[in-house]
């Protein structure tokens, strides 16, 4: 499929619509050594984690700015940022965003269901890369060696009754091809199996982090393109998103072709918002501008931001 | 005494089985079932199961269809 | 070519089922069996006529044909189970289509009702195939439930109007890959029962269309061999058709260069 179908075919399910998030880093305490993550546990950065106040004022923050689709995430730690921690952040969330979404660590179904019924709408998981033997050599210690148990949660989470699936890989980790055809497998043993749930797919690209590790499987633009559009054509309804890693000028040309999400007025830095940005953040944000940028550069654009689509009433249990 | 079959009333002798009745109306022993008063018989049943007054049989049997 | 369809595990050369409705004359009954190449045919179930002594219609039916009894005239789910447990009575084997239908006017299957008959019956150890109408959540219902195959309708049944359902047809090919697919009902001539098999089918049930012919052995030979040739199509991965023109022999090297 060419790009201009892909384009058509975005707009005929999606509308010229584009949902805008913003993400929330609320601890970069990790267990995990993945060597080319910011926030690895070999890496010696100041670890953060926010308490509850400290979570407060961020939410109002982002509240304050317009946001209402919120991406709560943290390092992978269960002794840090266990369960009951994000459940707490979710709480507080909850007074600000009527819609809330996770990127954490794998869980177990009866977790996932436990944050489900406190409110979350949504969960972010990255394999990070398909090809098994690289990911042994890219993970090497913690909880994230094991690459089964993070390959089954997204159905535990959509067993558990999570509404919006994200699945992801780093591209750049491994050969892309190989990677995105593992992705779409995955997807579509989910589907299968859960038809119910929204999904979604993101592949940034990694960024060098020196010295630790560069990528020996770049990936162009072209490439990029190519992906968003293979994977708009075969998924038609599959959400598409696309994460301040890229240039504010690549995101602005590519978005069109299948992209049906973005985030703005990103930070990666544990309580970014409200403090200046000293600390390191998960990886260098590309696109820096604010929400209110964001919108404008779509409006001119004739595309539509969808702030939130989704005010959830109650999660009941199913 | 009287029975129905197939919704009709008909005379029948006493103590007689199922096994008399199909031979009675000339039916062959071949793919038919047989409901008496909504239970359906085994082809065992037949020469065992005397029939009773009131009776309510129903003789079934295949025919085409889609 | 080894291309069986397999049904309940049991392996079949035929993606032809025959319904045995409707024939003017029993006796043709038997050869158009015989010419359609078809290993289940469908019967039903009716109090008997003791007024007129009919023919019993399996004297009609070759040997080695399994045969389908259908539970028509069942409303309900509990009506359809019922007949069930007669059919299985008469000691013909268990395979059962369920056709649980309350509307007499366009002869609808009920959905709910269906799934409900597939879940007793088939607990019970019948083999069961429900028609149904193409709807992809009763059709993961029915899979659930343990039917053999599901029977999606391709259009109203006795109209031989064909594929009318396609688009519901195609999303049940591409979702349910766990039993069988039968579109059952509707398919009034050969060609449509080709495009049945080149859409990726299983198999297709057809009564009307071969009984009501006024040859209905000849029909049945032609049905037989559009099903060969719908299948042998799918398997042969049919081109995709396209809106420009594609000329046959390569333009290179063109005899007028």
């Amino acid at each position: 499929m060419n790009k201009d179908a892909a384009r058509t075919l975005t707009r005929q399910h999606f509308g010229r619509t584009i949902g805008l998030y913003t993400p929330l880093y609320i601890s970069n305490y990790c267990d995990n050594h993945c060597v080319y993550c910011g926030f690895h546990s070999q890496r010696e950065i100041k670890r953060k984690k926010l308490s509850s106040a400290e979570i407060e004022k961020e939410c109002q923050i982002l509240h304050a700015s317009g946001i209402q689709n919120i991406l709560i995430l943290t390092g992978e730690s269960r002794l840090h940022s266990p369960v009951s921690y994000i459940k707490e952040a979710v709480e507080i969330a909850k007074k600000y965003f009527p819609n809330i979404a996770l990127e954490v660590y794998p869980l177990e179904t009866e977790e996932y269901h436990e944050l489900f019924l406190a409110g979350v709408d949504g969960i972010t998981l990255y394999q990070e890369t398909y090809d098994q033997a690289i990911y042994q050599k890219l993970h090497l210690a913690g909880e994230k060696k094991n690459f089964t148990f993070r390959y089954e949660a997204p159905f535990r989470m959509a067993q558990a009754g999570i509404r919006h699936i994200t699945l992801g890989i780093l591209l750049g980790l491994a050969d892309w091809e190989k990677d995105i055809q593992a992705l779409f497998v995955h997807l579509k043993k989910l589907w299968k199996t859960y038809p119910g749930v929204e999904y979604a797919l993101s592949f940034p690209r990694l960024q060098k982090i020196e010295p630790d590790h560069s990528s020996s499987f770049p990936v162009s633009d072209a490439d990029l393109l190519n992906i968003i559009v293979t994977a708009r054509s075969l998924f038609p309804r599959v959400g598409i998103n696309l994460s301040t890693r890229e240039s504010a000028a690549l995101r602005d040309s590519l978005f069109e072709f299948g992209v049906t999400r973005m985030s703005a007025g990103s930070s990666t830095v544990v309580g970014g918002y409200a403090g200046p940005e000293e600390a390191e953040g998960q990886f260098p944000v590309c696109d820096r501008r604010s929400l209110k940028e964001i919108k404008e550069m779509l409006r001119q654009k004739g595309y539509d931001p969808v702030i939130t689509d989704w005010r959830r009433i109650t999660n009941e249990s199913i | 005494m009287q029975i129905r079959v197939n919704g009709e009333i008909r005379d029948f002798p006493e103590a007689g089985k199922i096994n008399h009745l199909l031979q009675t109306l000339g039916l062959t022993l071949e793919g038919i079932v047989v409901t008496l008063n909504q239970t359906i018989l085994k082809k065992t049943e037949w020469d065992q199961i005397i029939i009773k007054e009131n009776d309510v049989i129903e003789l079934i049997s295949f025919v085409g269809g889609g | 070519m080894d291309d069986p369809l397999i049904i309940a595990g049991k392996s079949l050369k035929s993606r032809f089922l025959l319904g045995t409705g409707k024939f003017k004359n029993k006796s043709e009954l038997t050869e158009t069996i015989l010419k359609s190449g078809a290993e289940i045919v469908t019967v039903a179930l009716r109090r008997i006529d003791l007024e007129r002594h009919a023919d019993n219609i399996l004297a009609f039916i070759p040997e080695n044909i399994t045969l389908m009894t259908n539970t028509s005239g069942a409303r309900n789910a509990a009506e359809a189970i019922r007949i069930a447990q007669i059919a299985r009575a008469a000691g013909y084997g268990n395979w059962i289509k369920i056709e649980v239908i309350n509307d007499s006017k366009y002869l609808l299957p009920d959905n709910a009702e269906t799934i409900k008959a597939v879940e007793k019956l088939a607990s019970d150890g019948f083999i069961v195939l429900p028609y149904m109408n193409p709807d992809l959540y009763t059709a993961r219902d029915l899979v659930k439930a343990g039917a053999a195959a599901v029977m999606p309708l391709g259009s109203l049944i006795g109209s031989n109007q064909g594929l009318k359902t396609k688009t519901m047809l195609e999303i049940l090919i591409e979702e349910i890959d766990e039993v069988p697919i039968i579109v059952d009902a509707g398919i009034g001539r050969p060609s449509q029962a080709a495009q049945a098999l080149e859409m990726g089918v299983a198999a297709v049930l057809v009564n009307t269309a071969v009984a009501t012919a006024d040859q209905p052995v000849l029909m049945a030979q032609a049905f037989s061999k559009s099903i060969e040739a719908g299948r042998m199509a799918y398997l042969a991965k049919l081109a995709s058709a396209s809106d420009l023109a594609s000329a046959s022999s390569p333009l290179s090297g063109a005899l007028f260069e």
